[in-house]
Formats: structure tokens, C-alpha cells, sequence
């Protein structure tokens, strides 16, 4: 009965902590521009979360070690290095994004500026990794995350017409004016969006803090085959939400408010409240897990203890990262940049960092060394390998299509 | 010395040809048995080879993995093995190994 | 039975090591060899033998190497004069060589424990709660 309930907390934690700004601006605004013509793109970008973060999971359940933990043992410290460098910039970009986030859902909710709000979410976020123990920390957010599924039921309640809807989704076209370019280019900020690389790298630190072992293979399995892709639903629900109610009305997503307003339309105060406390768990639940992949990265690459679970003063250095990182990101998102142009460059700069995070989990999921007998099937090299394709394609492609089409302008 | 010394050094052979880089220091647990741990770690020699990246990705000990992967990085050249008192000479650039290149011993990548 | 193998690149170079009570203690950055007494002019068949593991900033900027690792590695040396900087941990201290690398000491015993030390002293003990446990 103990191990249902693991299970099923692990899944509804799964779907709720699967959506954060990236996939609620990105959705959004793809929704909003190009209805269900870029809903594919979440389709290959879940499979592909599904995939490697089976193999990130599996390799910290087996292994007893994180991913990014083995890459400089596997690859190199140069090739390491550059691949640390890369993805903590990605990461402090994403971090700063998701503080952000926090703070524009608590605007929404209270009417004051959201700058006011940043230092204050900034703090939050620290005291809680600072005090709050792991799993308590993902199964909360996790759980009250699960209110986002109020946008499930806005679309619901919309009554669209779901023939259509598939038959648009599976056959996309553009509308007369928009351009190839830009429509791969928003195509790439919605796989980064589903592949953010902060995930794996914190689902596999996640799996080795909970103290997993070969024992919790199937719970790993349970979470990402079934919460992962529920959550993707979501992402879909996000999107369908703008298509029926934001693109009839020309309205194209650049507040937050926007991607609140088909809720507000359908279902009313009520509705909204509910969306606001999603967004809330979504990205600060986000927050806290980029803010930790700092110090995840960094303190794995130099073999210093980390972890939430020693004491704090026993992984000094680590919790020094954490607590730097988060003081740049509040300071960035302090000096008013847009938050919504930050989470889109996030996002391709996310998209042109994949190779680096995924190319290793490949190399270490396939070692005998580490995994034992659990090494990867043929089935999932085999799909692995084609990923490898079109995240080259994707992290190659990235930058030149956001010069060429001024950034989806 | 460091083992960082020695890594990535070009080897030549005594008439001057190149016989590949050091790829890695393949080291035996056959020494006099020293203070706390056991037999001593005494160093047999190099393995030398022509690229780097095999190595480094681990396919030296029976790794599978994706066709992919495998295509970018495995080397054409089998590696060899340079025992320790063929080596004549450390310099900053190489390292020179006495005899030929051609009757070193070549081992499993 | 044949003596065990190691070839240091790919079993020793970069993995981490692992004190006597299971706490992390860095990762292998580099490892010292000592050549035979005059070495190559020595006729005997001596071989050079591994005598430490060596663990530190300085150390990894060294092997890194470029402009960027030497200069790094040279400010290292200066604010770590001696032998210090070199984070080196005799063989004898070395327990097993696995996946990782297990010690027989407490990772206080080494060196390379300065830094943490600093910071757990000057930042992390100064905020309430650092001694909390896990729970």
C-alpha cells in the first residue's frame, strides 16, 4: 500500500512540477500565433524528456551517482568544463526567468509590481533549499502544482470543436504572412522548453538526495512514463487555451496576464485564483530546482560534497554556490529586463546547450562500469541516437534562425 | 613527475617517425608492499595511440553503445603498448622510444 | 594471480574520492609518479611508481593548461606557498580503487579540505541553521 502511494505521489508530483515559465510563455505564445500548427513539437519534446530522463534516473538509481557527476569522470575535464560553463549560463539565465515568473504570478494576484515582489521571491527561494527538507520540497510544489490542470479544464469549458483541433494539430499549415523561419524558430524554443537541460541534471541529483536505489527502478519509470507525458498535456492544454481564445482575437503573448486570460474569460475569478496559485508552484518549484542544478554542476565537476542531504555546513562550498546564484539571478532580474524576453532567450539558449547535456547521458548510460546489467536496451539507443539528430539539428540551428528572424519578431 | 606530464605527448620512435600519442600510463599493482596499502602501483608503460577520443569516451572497456556514438569516435588504429625501459627520453614536447614503431605490441582499444 | 591492472587515465585521473566516512572529498586532478633515481641514465629495471594523488584548484588549472590554467595555477602556488597547494595524498592513505576512490583518512586530514574549511568558517556558519540536520 506504502509503495502505491509512493508511486502515485511520484506521478502527481511528476505532472505538476513538469510545466515551468519556459513551457507557460512558450505554449502560450506559440498558441496564440500559430494555434495547434507547432503541436507536434511538444510531442517530440516530451518523448525526449521521457527518454533521457529514464536514463538519468536510472544511471543515479544504479549507480548511486548523478549524471553531471560522471561526465567529467567519462568525458574529460575540458570537455566537462566547457559543458559546465555552458550550462550554468543556461541555467542562470533560466533561473533569473523562473524568479521572474514568481514574482509576475504574484502581480497578477496582488496588483504590485512585480519588482517590488522579485528580492522577496528571491529569499523565499533560498530559505527554502536552505531549510526545507528534499522530498518535502518537491512533493509540496509538485502537488499544488497540479492546479494548472485548471487550464485542462478552461479548454474544457470552451467547447472546441476537438475534430478540428486534431486535424489542424496533425496537418500544420501557416497562415498566409508568416514565414518558415519564424515558425522553426518558435519550433526550437518549444523543444528547448520540453528539454530544458536543467531537468535531467536535477532529476538525476534528485534521484541520488531521495537515496534511490535499483529497488526504486520502477518508481523512476512509473514517474517518467506516466507523470512526464501527463504533464506534456498540460503544456498542450496551455497551448490550446491561447489558440481558441487569444489568436481569434489577434492578441499575441508578452505579459503574463495574457496567458492568464482565457481562464479568466471561461471560468472567472475562481478559475484565475486557481491558475495564479499553479503558476506560483510551477515557478517556484522550478526556481528552487535550477537554483540547486547550480550547485549541482559545479560541486559535481569539483567532487565537492553537495546535496541537501548533509547538513548545510558540511557542503559549505556547494550552498555558497546556490546562494551566489540566486543573488545574480534576483540582481539580473532586478535591472528590469523583460522577464518574458529573458525566458524566450532561455529557452534557445537551452535548445543550443541539449547536445551538451544529452551526448553524456547517452555515453554514461551505456557504460557496463557504472550500470551493471542495466544498461541501455537497443531499443532506447536506438531512439536515443535519433534524438541525437534532431537536438544537433535543434542546438545548430538555434542561434542563426533567432538572428535571421530577429527573435520570432 | 605528474601523469598530466605525460598524457597527450606526442611519441616518436628512434628514426624519428610518429608512432601516435599518449592516450593513457597503464599502471600494475606488483610492487613491494609499502606502508597501509597493498603492493605498490609501479608504472609498465604507455599505451599510445593515433586520435584521443576513444579512449576518453571509455570504449576501451567493452562499452557498447549507440551505432551513432560509436562512428563518431572509434579510431581506425588499434593502439599499442610502449613498456616502460623502451621509453629513452621525456622531453617537453615528445617523448622518444628506442626501436621502431612498428614492433610495438598493439592491445584492445 | 595476475597482478591487477590499472591504466590511471581512465580508472584513476578524475574520479572521486571518497573519504573513510563516506564523505566527499574532491576528485582526482592529477596523479604524481616518482621516476627511478636517475632515470634514464639508470641501467637497473626500476619503475617509476605512483607515490600520490594529487587534489586542488591549482592542481586541475595546471593540467587544464593554457594560458588561463597556468595562470591560475601560478596565483594558486602564491597564496599556497609549499607544498600545500599540491593537495597530495600519499598512496599509503588509499584504501581501494573502485568506481570511485576510497580513502583510509577523514577528508579534515587533507589537504585540500582548506577551502571548504574557509568557506564553511567565513559564510556558511554566520547563517542560521547550519548545523541543521537533513532531517
Amino acid at each position: 500500500m506504502k509503495k502505491v502511494f509512493a508511486v502515485t505521489l511520484g506521478i502527481l508530483t511528476a505532472i505538476g512540477g513538469f510545466v515551468d515559465i519556459g513551457d507557460i510563455v512558450a505554449n502560450a505564445a506559440v498558441g496564440a500565433r500559430y494555434k495547434w500548427a507547432l503541436a507536434w513539437v511538444v510531442v517530440v519534446g516530451v518523448i525526449g524528456i521521457v527518454l533521457f530522463a529514464e536514463m538519468a534516473g536510472r544511471v543515479a538509481a544504479v549507480s548511486g551517482r548523478a549524471v553531471f557527476d560522471l561526465i567529467r569522470e567519462r568525458l574529460g575535464p575540458r570537455f566537462a568544463l566547457a559543458n559546465l560553463i555552458g550550462s550554468f549560463f543556461v541555467n542562470l539565465m533560466t533561473l533569473t526567468a523562473e524568479i521572474a515568473g514568481v514574482a509576475l504570478a504574484l502581480e497578477l494576484a496582488t496588483d504590485v509590481n512585480y519588482l517590488l515582489w522579485l528580492p522577496v521571491c528571491a529569499f523565499a527561494v533560498w530559505l527554502v533549499i536552505w531549510r526545507v527538507k528534499f522530498e518535502t520540497m518537491e512533493d509540496v510544489f509538485g502537488i499544488v502544482g497540479l492546479a494548472m490542470i485548471v487550464v485542462a479544464v478552461t479548454v474544457w469549458r470552451a467547447g472546441p470543436d476537438w475534430g478540428s483541433m486534431f486535424h489542424e494539430a496533425s496537418h500544420p499549415s501557416l497562415n498566409s504572412g508568416e514565414g518558415l523561419p519564424t515558425y522553426f524558430y518558435y519550433a526550437i524554443a518549444l523543444f528547448g522548453a520540453a528539454m530544458t537541460p536543467y531537468e535531467v541534471f536535477f532529476f538525476s541529483s534528485g534521484a541520488v538526495e531521495e537515496h534511490w536505489t535499483r529497488a526504486d527502478l520502477f518508481v523512476n519509470r512509473a514517474n517518467v512514463y506516466i507523470g512526464f507525458p501527463l504533464g506534456g498535456l498540460l503544456s498542450l492544454a496551455l497551448m490550446s487555451a491561447a489558440a481558441l481564445t487569444l489568436a481569434p482575437l489577434d492578441i499575441t503573448v508578452e505579459h503574463l496576464g495574457q496567458v492568464a486570460l482565457p481562464t479568466t474569460l471561461t471560468l472567472g475569478k475562481l478559475g484565475l485564483a486557481t491558475l495564479l496559485i499553479g503558476f506560483f508552484a510551477a515557478t517556484f518549484g522550478a526556481a528552487l530546482e535550477t537554483a540547486l542544478s547550480a550547485g549541482y554542476t559545479i560541486a559535481q565537476y569539483f567532487g565537492w560534497q553537495w546535496g541537501k542531504f548533509v547538513r548545510p555546513r558540511e557542503a559549505a562550498r556547494f550552498h555558497t554556490v546556490v546562494l551566489a546564484t540566486i543573488v545574480v539571478a534576483a540582481i539580473i532580474g532586478l535591472s528590469s529586463v523583460d522577464p518574458i524576453k529573458v525566458t524566450e532567450y532561455s529557452l534557445i539558449f537551452s535548445a543550443v546547450a541539449l547536445p551538451l547535456t544529452y551526448i553524456p547521458i547517452l555515453v554514461v548510460a551505456n557504460d557496463p562500469g557504472y550500470m551493471g546489467t542495466k544498461v541501455n536496451s537497443r531499443f532506447s539507443n536506438a531512439l536515443g541516437s535519433v534524438y541525437l539528430v534532431i537536438i544537433l539539428v535543434a542546438a545548430l540551428a538555434a542561434i542563426p534562425l533567432m538572428l535571421a528572424t530577429k527573435a520570432g519578431a | 613527475m605528474r601523469l598530466s606530464e605525460l598524457l597527450g605527448k606526442e611519441v616518436v620512435d628512434a628514426s624519428g617517425e610518429r608512432a601516435g600519442h599518449v592516450h593513457d600510463v597503464r599502471i600494475q599493482q606488483d610492487g613491494p608492499v609499502t606502508s597501509g596499502f597493498d603492493a605498490a602501483l609501479r608504472v609498465h608503460g604507455l599505451i599510445i595511440g593515433r586520435g584521443g577520443l576513444a579512449n576518453r569516451l571509455g570504449y576501451g572497456r567493452g562499452t557498447r553503445g549507440p551505432w551513432v556514438i560509436r562512428a563518431i569516435v572509434e579510431g581506425r588504429h588499434r593502439p599499442s603498448f610502449v613498456p616502460w625501459h623502451r621509453i629513452s627520453a621525456i622531453e617537453g614536447e615528445r617523448i622518444r622510444i628506442s626501436g621502431s614503431h612498428d614492433d610495438l605490441e598493439r592491445v584492445e582499444p | 594471480m595476475a597482478a591487477r591492472i590499472i591504466d590511471a587515465a581512465l580508472e584513476l585521473l578524475d574520479r572521486q574520492l571518497i573519504d573513510r566516512d563516506d564523505k566527499l572529498a574532491g576528485n582526482v586532478d592529477d596523479v604524481e609518479i616518482t621516476l627511478p633515481e636517475n632515470w634514464p641514465a639508470n641501467e637497473s629495471d626500476e619503475l617509476p611508481v605512483v607515490t600520490a594523488l594529487l587534489s586542488g584548484p591549482g592542481v586541475l588549472a595546471e593540467r587544464l593548461g593554457g594560458r588561463l590554467g597556468r595562470g591560475w595555477a601560478e596565483f594558486h602556488r602564491r597564496i599556497h606557498p609549499g607544498t600545500a597547494g599540491l593537495g597530495a595524498i600519499p598512496v599509503a592513505q588509499v584504501r581501494e580503487i573502485g568506481s570511485a576512490i576510497r580513502l583510509a583518512v577523514a577528508r579534515d586530514q587533507l589537504p585540500s579540505d582548506r577551502m571548504e574549511d574557509w568557506f564553511r568558517r567565513h559564510v556558511i556558519a554566520k547563517i542560521p541553521g547550519a548545523g541543521h540536520a537533513p532531517e
